[in-house]
């Protein structure tokens, strides 16, 4: 199972704030997760805490961490 | 030629002299407007240019500058904002703050773009500043009441309508970082600049002005501001910023270990669900904001006490976490006493963490437990007003620790004597050294790098996080700070910063490329680094840029990052290149051919009787 946490904003398009997915195969972030081209400049993306995009390849036992780029007030 | 020449600018500054009771208004030429743009730029000019070198900040030599920006009042999105500043009581260099307030756009509308408070009054007073017609009114009546008391009050005598900028109890009492407020939660001037307002007797300033702003060309001003709104109104994340506000941080920053826990020992904070954006929903009453603004981030909640209290997340970090507690409604009672008596809550919950902390290794006498929220509670009041514990916690941290001394200055959590902001830096060294070389002392507005730290890569100590800061500080620290406008459009929901230029031009009629704007940038940056480096003349060095010496020895011992720790010679790496982009020596104090090359040769010959500039 893949592991996906979200935050802030984020949380609306994975259907909560921590959600399981199953992998039959490897694949990439872009075709895991379903975020629109307009709010995917505003993400940032780590893989099991190290950066990543939307092309890096996951597979079962990852954990996908996505958050909003955020100004720290 | 005369600013009045150009459009955007009033072109006029008001000086008023509390000693004398008098007030003359001063027309400014329109190489100043262009070399330093206002707000911040404005201040420290006129700070260089008026102080006695090694003036004591607290005696009526000191100035006291509010100064707007050429597009603070217009209908440009979030720019209802002022800055004020001063030579700090706090640190000993230069301090200013900006907060967003009416008396911003009534201070514009009063035909001024900046005020300067010089001298000191010999009895309480407030000033009723309408139109450029100045009144020294009497405030023994006001005096000794909080802020919110205090503009109320004033809003009852002169209209709800006016502008009030006010200081509580803290400021009367000189506490070292006492703030300027307004509109019950508006604070600015984190390093004492309510104090510097308190040692001139001046209880608070009342602002309304009926002018118009002149405008190069309106009608495309107000197209470019209505399109700007919508695009804001649209970004992705809106919905969930009205919700949250800034308050989202708490949980961004306890994934990512940085959220200031136990006096910045930890990043993470067992009860951060207690006090986060989620939490605060749960008790969330109603939205404030500056004026002209779509995304008032101010969050109101009902507190512990039943009293509503405007929280946002650096205030809610180190008033919670910092001082390790976990309810949000308390919280919200020790952020609306630090509002209503006028603290700045950064500062105070930094100052009750340490004190915590030291009570824990009984390096003082009286029991302060973490946690505690009755104490906590007592000694933000005994703070505003000295007594016992909260008068040596009125001097702030650096002090306090100067005070204990020994291990104590290593967590001591300042930088030049100003409190850290709520970010923990063990795991962000690019953080770090924004905190280093922020112009005020250790706060985040400047540069706010974490976000790009976690997405590029955090553990590196690369040239290019030297110049992603750079950049972050051209733009947050030079730009938004001198034309006076919210970074939050931009920094939280995407607005292209490239339609500040073209404000700027619609209001103006002055174009200005970002190459242009930041060289003003560097300008005032270096600038303010002089002025530093005069005040402290031949105790300047190195060491003032260092942040403490807890993220370099002690790791973090809690989260996915446990073990981490700031590396102290790639960390210097890194300060070194600092200086070598900005054109500064090895002691960050800026050669002669930068000060040259940012038409600031007025300073050589000062800087030079006072240390050794290199070419």
């Amino acid at each position: 199972m893949v592991k996906i946490i979200a935050l802030g904003f984020l949380t609306k398009y994975v259907g909560g704030s921590v959600i399981e997915v199953k992998l039959d195969s490897p694949k990439r972030v872009r075709d895991i997760l379903d975020i629109p081209p307009e709010a995917q400049n505003r993400v940032i993306i780590l893989v099991n805490n190290s950066p990543g995009t939307f092309d890096s390849i996951v597979d079962d036992d990852d954990t996908i961490t996505i958050m909003p780029v955020i100004g720290g007030g | 030629m005369l600013v009045s020449l150009l459009k955007g600018w009033n072109g006029k500054i008001l000086r008023v002299d509390l000693g004398r009771g008098k007030a003359v208004i001063q027309e400014y030429s329109s190489d100043f407007a262009l070399q330093f743009l206002g707000g911040r730029g404005f201040a420290i000019k006129i700070l260089w240019d008026e102080l006695p070198i090694g003036v004591n900040p607290l005696s009526p030599l000191n100035k006291l500058i509010l100064a707007a920006g050429p597009l603070t009042g217009l209908t440009v999105v979030s720019t209802g904002k002022l800055v004020v500043a001063s030579k700090s009581p706090l640190t000993g260099g230069y301090g200013d703050g900006n907060l967003g307030s009416n008396a911003a756009i009534q201070l514009r509308k009063s035909g001024f773009d900046a005020i300067v408070i010089e001298g000191a009054s010999d009895k309480p007073t407030y000033l009723y500043i309408e139109n450029g017609k100045v009144e020294f009114n009497d405030a023994k009546d006001l005096w000794g009441l909080t802020t919110f008391e205090t503009e109320e009050k004033l809003k009852k005598v002169h209209g709800g309508d006016c502008g009030v900028l006010s200081i509580g109890p803290a400021g009367e009492n000189i506490v070292k970082f006492a703030t300027i407020t307004s509109q019950e939660g508006r604070s600015g001037g984190r390093p004492g600049m309510g104090a510097v307002m308190g040692s001139k007797n001046l209880k608070a300033i009342v602002l309304r002005g009926t002018q118009s702003i002149p405008v190069h060309d309106e009608e495309k001003l107000n197209l470019l501001g209505s399109e700007a709104s919508k695009s804001i109104l649209k970004a992705e994340g809106y919905d969930f910023w009205i919700r949250q506000g800034t308050m989202a941080t708490i949980e961004w920053c306890q994934v990512n270990s940085t959220l200031p826990t136990y006096n910045f020992r930890e990043g993470v904070f067992d009860y951060a669900k207690e006090v986060d954006g989620y939490a605060m929903e749960s008790v969330k009453k109603l939205r404030r904001g500056c004026p002209n603004c779509v995304m008032t981030c101010g969050n109101v909640i009902e507190d512990y006490e039943k009293k509503f209290s405007e929280l946002d997340y650096e205030n809610v970090a180190m008033l919670s976490s910092n001082i390790g507690l976990g309810d949000i409604r308390k919280v919200g009672v020790l952020n609306r006493l630090c509002d209503e008596l006028g603290l700045d809550t950064i500062s105070m919950g930094n100052s009750l963490g340490f004190v915590m902390e030291a009570s824990e290794k009984k390096l003082i006498g009286e029991k302060v437990e973490w946690g505690d929220f009755d104490a906590a509670k007592s000694l933000i009041i005994d703070t505003a007003y000295r007594r016992g514990l909260g008068d040596f916690i009125a001097e702030g941290v650096k002090r306090m620790s100067e005070k204990i001394g020994g291990e104590s200055m290593d967590w001591a959590m300042h930088v030049k004597g100003l409190e850290i902001s709520a970010y923990d830096c063990h795991t962000a060294p690019a953080m770090a050294l924004a905190y280093g070389t922020s112009p005020i002392g250790a706060h985040h507005k400047d540069a706010w790098i974490i976000s790009w730290e976690v997405r590029t890569g955090r553990f590196d100590y690369s040239e290019g996080k030297v110049d992603k800061l750079i950049e972050l500080q051209r733009i947050r620290g030079g730009m938004f700070e001198s034309l006076v406008a919210c970074r939050f459009p931009w920094i939280e929901l995407g607005l292209s910063v490239d339609w500040y230029p073209k404000f700027l031009e619609a209001a103006t009629g002055v174009t200005m490329t970002f190459d242009d704007i930041f060289m003003v940038a560097d300008r005032i940056y270096t600038l303010i680094r002089a002025f530093w480096v005069r005040e402290y003349g031949a105790n300047w060095g190195r060491h003032m840029d260092i942040p403490p010496a807890r993220w370099f020895k002690e790791p973090l011992t809690k989260g996915p990052l446990a073990g981490q720790k700031l590396k102290w010679d790639e960390w210097n790496r890194m300060l070194d290149m600092y200086y070598d982009k900005r054109g500064w020596d090895y002691n960050g104090v800026p050669r002669k051919s930068t000060l040259r090359k940012l038409g600031l040769e007025f300073t050589i010959n000062v800087l030079e009787g006072l240390v050794k500039l290199s070419e």
